[in-house]
């Protein structure tokens, strides 16, 4: 599922976050995040996995953590914020339990 | 992908690749890791190893060593930094210079720390390193285009468009003296003259795409530091105004510093009118159309404009920072406020290093403001000052090497020698290389600025904190043990100042950690202590601050014999420019400042006794390297005579 961020400025930062997350190591390649550049205008596109493709896992929206790993290393996590409610609403409660984001300290 | 094990934070391998038979072999980073950190610090360990010193910057037998900092690809503040370093053509000597780059987590992803280029291709080419296929492909095709359509070219060939690449422009290909090599489309490697070595090899570019991992050595302490830093960081008011403006917020802390260029430093501040009309801030909010930021930052200081009006309409591209503000706008006293943001762009897009540019315009526009030089040099051009478009002609005719340009590629101390008629006061550079640095007014600044071993720039040991408001000066004292330190006319403690900066510096650097995430911008930042915990953590390898001191030194050192066995440097070459020595601040809350040539002295001897240096010669003594562990070194230089 993607989502437009014009706020993104394309650290990537979220990517190696949640690598981490599921994996305990930064490894990008695998992450259930995607930073796409929008490459003919500024910004970039959030893309969320709903399932898994290739060696990335799907989004569970780091469930077992209060808030979620890629907003805790989001310079723009409000509007982060937003976008993963949104996913976990549209994809629905099913195995992805998670109904609420914790705010970042 | 395979993986060394037991190998945390570092990839574990480096790459090399002789251009000239195309042999392609890996080593490992592990050698070089205790005793030389990572990225600059291998890089001068391995160049001072490598090259004889009747090598030149052109030849083949030159190396051009790209390496990712120990903590690239991992979430440590401003860990994106990657350094390129070489036997450089603007000073002779240690050339070495950082751009914030998605490119360095990409190659350790691969497997590699870092790449060591040498040989000479036979024909343009560019390498590819994708997990361990690692290719010399051919680049005919992308010979004489810009970074920006070289990046986006191949994206196209290699079908991926999330590649990052960092590559020359017509400027390196031309052997541009001061050409730079460029990530993507923006961030450079500037100064020294990379880029041209990258020219003189035939290599347009390199592209890295990995899918493996970097691991820590311990995740959940190394992730536990990285959240309580980043939190620290977030909330300094120094992050809040980067990331509204970067580095572009200096400009009213600098006027009241006496701490910018005008016309080519006749003056050491611009107009108050003029500086009202550049305003970068009110630019930046007119025409913002975006973010852009890099790997691990916790601040995030880039400004996406794009210009709707104005001469340069259609524009988009990520802002300057502060430099070309004071070194190309108010150098050449421009007042379209846009003009900054263009000559960055166009310099990004050429591969030019837009202070070699100018250094060397500057010098030609107070040439002829003097009637030292005439329309006979310059091509017919009339260079006055504030005459934005001459300035666009001359970096295209530098670029292409075209007419005038062809002396002004050479850079200012060169340009000088090639014309004569006593215009050499007007080049103003330290050890060959243009400076694009305020040196009178801020002492510590001046010294960090002058002794840089890469030549003549703030990165290396320049303390910043000078013009900087609401520093608490006791935390300076407990950051640096200087009372004074950010009292910027008072040479009393500024050589302590300035050995503590250079510490920072490298240690950041061989980290790939970003000054502005460090105390260097705001003592609330990482400090040498922080870096101590987050590189035990990741590595699994105890260091302390001494450690990592010890270890700046020692690259320190190193840098400084590659230089003595290069060049003829000695003391006079860590001296003021004769306008920074002489002539008093003309105007301003300044006016009537003058450098202080004893006292200046003073200091330089203080900053060589801190570093256990000869105060003749600024040599360094045996027993300095020995306690160093460089034995070996002391005996190189004692052969030609420049032991301390």
């Amino acid at each position: 599922m993607i989502f437009e961020m014009s706020s993104c400025g394309g650290c990537r930062t979220c990517e190696m976050a949640c690598s981490f997350k599921h994996k305990g190591e930064f490894i990008p390649a695998i992450s259930s995040i995607k930073i796409l550049d929008k490459k003919n205008e500024p910004g970039f596109f959030v893309q969320l996995l709903e399932e898994s493709e290739g060696q990335s896992s799907t989004c569970d929206g780091c469930k077992e953590l209060e808030v979620p790993l890629c907003m805790e290393y989001c310079q723009k996590n409000e509007d982060l914020e937003k976008i993963l409610k949104e996913f976990m609403e549209k994809t629905g409660p099913g195995e992805k339990e998670r109904k609420k984001v914790g705010k970042v300290r | 992908m395979a993986k060394n094990t037991n190998v945390y934070a570092y990839a574990g391998k480096i790459l090399r690749v002789n251009l000239s038979n195309g042999e392609i072999s890996t080593g490992s980073t592990l050698q070089y890791a205790k005793d030389w950190l990572g990225a600059s610090g291998i890089a001068i360990k391995i160049l001072y190893d490598e090259l004889r010193p009747w090598v030149t910057p052109y030849e083949p037998a030159n190396r051009l060593i790209f390496g990712s900092g120990a903590l690239v690809g991992t979430t440590a503040p401003g860990a994106s930094k990657m350094n390129v370093s070489t036997l450089g053509p603007m000073t002779g000597g240690w050339a070495s210079g950082l751009s914030d780059s998605y490119f360095g987590g990409q190659l350790k992803y691969a497997g590699y720390d870092a790449v060591i280029i040498e040989g000479k291709a036979h024909r343009p080419v560019y390498l590819w390193v994708h997990n361990d296929r690692v290719e010399i492909r051919d680049a005919s095709h992308l010979w004489g285009k810009t970074t920006w359509d070289t990046l986006e070219m191949i994206q196209k060939d290699l079908g991926d468009p999330t590649l990052h690449t960092v590559s020359i422009g017509p400027a390196g290909e031309n052997l541009v003296r001061g050409a730079c090599i460029i990530q993507d489309k923006g961030r450079s490697f500037g100064r020294c003259g990379s880029g041209a070595v990258m020219g003189a090899k035939n290599l347009k570019a390199l592209v890295a795409k990995g899918t493996g991992s970097v691991q820590v050595a311990d995740p959940k302490r190394f992730m536990k530091i990285v959240g309580e830093l980043r939190k620290r960081i977030i909330a300094t008011e120094c992050t809040k105004k980067m990331q509204r403006y970067g580095t572009l917020f200096f400009l009213a802390g600098k006027q009241k510093l006496c701490g910018m260029c005008y016309k080519n430093f006749q003056e050491l501040r611009l107009p108050d009118d003029m500086a009202e009309a550049i305003d970068p801030i009110k630019t930046v909010d007119k025409y913002r159309v975006g973010r852009s930021s890099f790997p691990g930052c916790a601040i995030g200081c880039g400004q996406v404009v794009h210009f709707t009006d104005g001469p340069y309409a259609g524009l988009t591209t990520t802002n300057n920072q502060w430099e070309v503000v004071a070194n190309l706008q108010g150098r050449f006293a421009i007042w379209e406020p846009q003009f900054m943001f263009k000559v960055a762009a166009y310099s990004d897009q050429m591969g030019l290093d837009w202070d070699l540019a100018a250094g060397a315009i500057g010098w030609a526009m107070e040439c002829y403001q003097r009637g030292i030089i005439d329309e006979r040099d310059t091509d017919g051009l009339k260079l006055n000052w504030g005459d934005a478009g001459v300035v666009l002609e001359l970096m295209r005719k530098i670029t292409y090497r075209e007419g005038f340009g062809n002396i002004l590629a050479e850079g200012s101390a060169r340009a000088a020698d090639a014309i004569g008629r006593d215009s050499s006061y007007y080049a103003l550079h330290i050890k060959g290389q243009d400076l694009y640095e305020t040196c009178r007014g801020d002492i510590g600044w001046a010294l960090g600025t002058i002794v840089s071993t890469r030549g003549g720039g703030h990165t290396t040991g320049a303390p910043v904190w000078g013009p900087m408001e609401g520093i608490d000066p006791n935390r300076l004292v407990k950051i640096c043990g200087v009372e004074g330190a950010n009292q910027p006319q008072v040479y009393e403690g500024k050589a302590k100042v300035v050995a503590y900066t250079e510490a920072l510096s490298r240690v950041a650097n061989s980290l790939g950690i970003c000054h502005f995430n460090t105390t260097w911008f705001d003592p609330d930042h990482l400090g040498l202590p922080d870096m101590a915990e987050l590189y035990s953590a990741a590595t699994g390898c105890r260091a302390s601050v001494e450690d990592l001191k010890k270890i700046a030194e020692r690259q320190l050192n190193l840098e400084k014999a590659f230089n003595l066995r290069h060049t003829h440097f000695d003391r006079k070459d860590d001296l003021p420019t004769p306008r920074d020595m002489h002539e008093p601040i003309p105007s301003g809350p300044l006016a009537g400042w003058k450098m202080d040539e004893k006292k200046y002295n003073r200091m330089l001897d203080e900053y060589y006794d801190l570093h256990g240096w000869d105060k003749e010669t600024g040599f360094p003594r045996r027993e300095t390297l020995v306690n160093l562990g460089l034995e070996r070194v002391a005996d190189d230089l004692e052969k030609i005579g420049k032991l301390g």
